[in-house]
């Protein structure tokens, strides 16, 4: 036991704290990536081989990106952290499982360079970079980003597209609430797998990875803002369980507006700006031109974060 | 203790990279077991701290008790020899001691000095005569400043140390006597005490109130909101139970104060002042490799030793060592706003945008941002993802701004140990 300790034993000479939680930006990164694997399975399960490859296709492409826009940049590569895996999974989880390959691999390259790498790379980027990449592909070829115009091999209905071009007693006739809450719904390759999508979220809970404001305050705007769209006319609005179970609403909350980096800090501003993003996805459902505004609403919210972090408490000893 | 401990112990590489080692931030530890007696060191370090009147030379000849170092400010405590020895070093951080025991000075002609220290009666003292002889046996007064309510500080300061919980199980007569003198000290008309433990009753004639013993409630503002429902304090003084028990001592013994009690490893030693960190890990039986932390004063707040002949100090209460491999390297990484560190703050401050601007030298933002609320109380490091130097940044932006650091540290006793 007591060994003689040497007098010259050379010491690390630091400033407290001297203990860690232990969390790093990797392990962060790792467990994000591991929450999202359940939905990526049933993804596979649902879409087949197609989606697998729109998945590793858009992680491939985010990490080569990275890596280049490092090495323009003459920094230290930073693909080493996952974080480029992450955008890209993230990426393809809101694409369309028959996206052809240029289309992902322009997506991925769009997300990690304009979203993340222009503004300094990871801890600068204003928006949510997946969102990003979204948003650029969905402007810019909306057939190709339109599973129902490209996954054609499928007999799943898209509840936002019934809903927005065949009324509400047609859509309510031919999809019901458990088909969508197990992912039987045309949608995005992953955004569409609710019920893993929730599990993954349980998970990155439950570890500590991720807080509850956002994603609760997020599910509580778009619930309440449906529910006055359903009160106000039940007979053209679905329920507002419908708003949260149909296409990116669950995958927004859990894993795109919590992004770090784009969203407040502060307890009050995290809700507002969850209440924010949830009450926009349900407007421009209602009254947009998209038939899902989830990425666009979380856009539109990033943009305020500087706003909502103005919600901050007094600091001690102003009370 | 125990569990503390091995917490903090190195993990595997690959599973570090993905797995939380999160010690916790309880301040109980369940210590038991009474104290032992510390090493008997044949040299000891007097730590100083702006002790600028040196009173011995080298060679000098000094007893237990002699002074040795003297602080101009007339409220910090004086330094005193614990051992019979010659002085072989005298440093401006410290004064060397290296023990003889019954040699003379001059010879074998002259008979052998004997050393005797007069006790002083704190009892028959009372205000600046009172101050004065607490100085002269080592007792820094500036914590005693005369208030309307006193607070005792019941609380383990830091985790990871049971020092509170030792106190106030074995020694309640020490601080008992402590108190009395600490009252006359500060005059209170209200006396509270904070304690950890449900069925402590608290020291004679104070109330007790529970506060979760959480890290950081130990810390002296939130102890004083948890008592009187006040962010801002005034005519409160706090004082904790290792001060009581360090002016108990010298109203027993009536003898300067050479000696603290701190934990190490899971168990106490009483320590003579400047016995090197070496003799007392040693003792303790913890194990130290080249890299790792010895870090005096609990992991949160505490400072880590240079080397390990570095001597114990009057105020060190807690000895811990932090292998190298469970405390990765900070990073020079950019902050990813995840915002861990604004939702642990005690401060209600948002640590993350002030340290991001005093790393760009934006200072005058820093203080929009309330870097003087800052307790320092090290939490936004501890959960910092980055591994940001957080706790290095904000000192600097305080440093910059002339705002004083680590008010609150728990080697304030010595006034001047800031960084």
């Amino acid at each position: 036991m007591a060994n003689e300790a040497p007098v010259q034993t050379l010491l690390t000479v630091a400033s407290p704290p001297h203990w860690h939680t232990g969390r790093t930006v990797t392990s962060v990164m790792v467990y994000t990536i591991l929450a999202l694997l359940p939905a990526a399975l049933t993804a596979v399960y649902q879409y087949g081989f197609y989606a697998l490859r729109v998945m590793a296709l858009s992680c491939a492409t985010a990490v080569v990106v990275e890596a280049l826009c490092c090495k323009v940049m003459e920094r230290e590569s930073s693909v080493d952290d996952f974080h480029a895996v992450l955008v890209g999974l993230l990426l393809a989880f809101l694409l369309p499982a028959a996206a052809p390959w240029w289309l992902v691999m322009l997506g991925a390259a769009v997300s990690i360079s304009i979203g993340k790498m222009l503004f300094g790379g990871l801890g600068g980027n204003p928006l949510c970079p997946a969102a990003v990449g979204w948003a650029i592909l969905a402007i810019s070829w909306k057939t190709h980003m339109d599973p129902d115009a490209s996954v054609l091999y499928t007999s799943l209905i898209n509840p936002l597209t019934q809903l927005k071009y065949m009324g509400l007693a047609d859509t309510l006739q031919r999809i019901n609430y458990a088909d969508m809450l197990l992912g039987r719904q045309l949608g995005a390759l992953g955004g569409s797998q609710v019920i893993a999508l929730l599990a993954g979220g349980v998970f990155l809970m439950v570890r500590g990875y991720l807080r509850w404001y956002i994603p609760v305050s997020f599910l509580a705007g778009v619930f309440l803002a449906a529910a006055c769209f359903f009160a106000v006319d039940p007979s053209g609005n679905p329920g507002p369980l419908f708003h949260v179970l149909a296409g990116n609403t669950l995958f927004g909350a859990l894993f795109l507006a919590p992004d770090p980096n784009s969203s407040p800090v502060n307890k009050a501003a995290m809700i507002c700006f969850g209440l924010t993003c949830g009450i926009m996805t349900v407007i421009i459902r209602v009254y947009g031109i998209y038939a899902d505004g989830v990425p666009f609403a979380i856009l539109l919210a990033n943009l305020f974060t500087p706003m909502f972090d103005l919600l901050k408490p007094k600091p001690f000893g102003s009370r | 203790m125990i569990a503390m401990t091995a917490s903090v112990k190195p993990v595997p590489r690959l599973l570090a990279a993905i797995e939380r080692s999160a010690p916790g931030l309880t301040l109980l530890t369940g210590m038991s077991g009474s104290v032992q007696v510390g090493p008997d060191p044949e040299v000891v370090r007097l730590p100083l701290q702006g002790h600028s009147t040196k009173t011995v030379k080298k060679k000098a000849l000094v007893g237990p008790g002699t002074l040795v170092a003297e602080h101009p400010d007339p409220e910090l405590g004086d330094v005193h020899s614990p051992i019979t020895g010659i002085v072989t070093g005298v440093t401006d951080s410290f004064v060397e001691i290296t023990a003889r025991e019954g040699e003379s000075p001059r010879g074998e002609d002259a008979a052998p000095t004997v050393f005797y220290t007069e006790p002083v009666n704190l009892s028959a003292l009372d205000g600046d005569d009172l101050r004065k002889a607490l100085k002269a046996s080592g007792i820094s007064t500036k914590p005693f400043a005369k208030a309307a309510t006193l607070i005792i500080n019941g609380l383990n300061p830091d985790p990871g140390t049971g020092i509170a919980e030792l106190l106030l199980r074995e020694f309640r007569d020490t601080l008992q006597q402590g108190l009395l003198v600490v009252r006359k000290l500060v005059e209170p008309a209200e006396l509270l005490m904070a304690v950890a433990d449900g069925n402590d009753r608290g020291l004679e004639g104070s109330t007790a109130r529970v506060v979760p013993p959480v890290y950081p409630n130990s810390l002296e503002p939130l102890v004083i909101k948890a008592l009187t429902g006040k962010e801002k304090a005034s005519s409160t003084t706090v004082v904790s139970v290792m001060e009581l028990y360090a002016v108990g001592r010298v109203a027993e013994t009536g003898l300067p104060l050479t000696e603290t009690l701190l934990t190490a490893g899971g168990a106490a030693f009483r320590v003579k002042v400047g016995t090197p960190m070496a003799a007392v890990l040693n003792k303790a039986g913890l194990a130290v490799s080249r890299g790792d932390r010895v870090v005096v004063g609990g992991p949160m707040r505490g400072e880590t030793v240079h080397g390990l002949e570095d001597g114990a100090s009057k105020d060190d209460f807690s000895v811990t060592v932090v292998p190298q491999a469970a405390f990765r390297p900070l990073t020079d990484k950019a902050c990813i706003n995840c915002g861990e560190c604004t939702l642990v703050c005690p401060a209600r401050i948002m640590p993350g945008f002030v340290a991001r601007y005093i790393e760009f030298g934006m200072f005058k933002k820093a203080k929009e941002f309330h870097i003087d609320a800052c307790m320092e109380c090290g939490l936004c490091g501890f959960v910092c993802t980055a591994r940001r130097p957080m706790v290095q940044l904000i000192r600097l932006g305080k440093k910059a701004l002339g705002i004083p650091t680590s008010p609150f540290a728990p080697c304030r006793l010595q006034g001047s140990k800031t960084i």
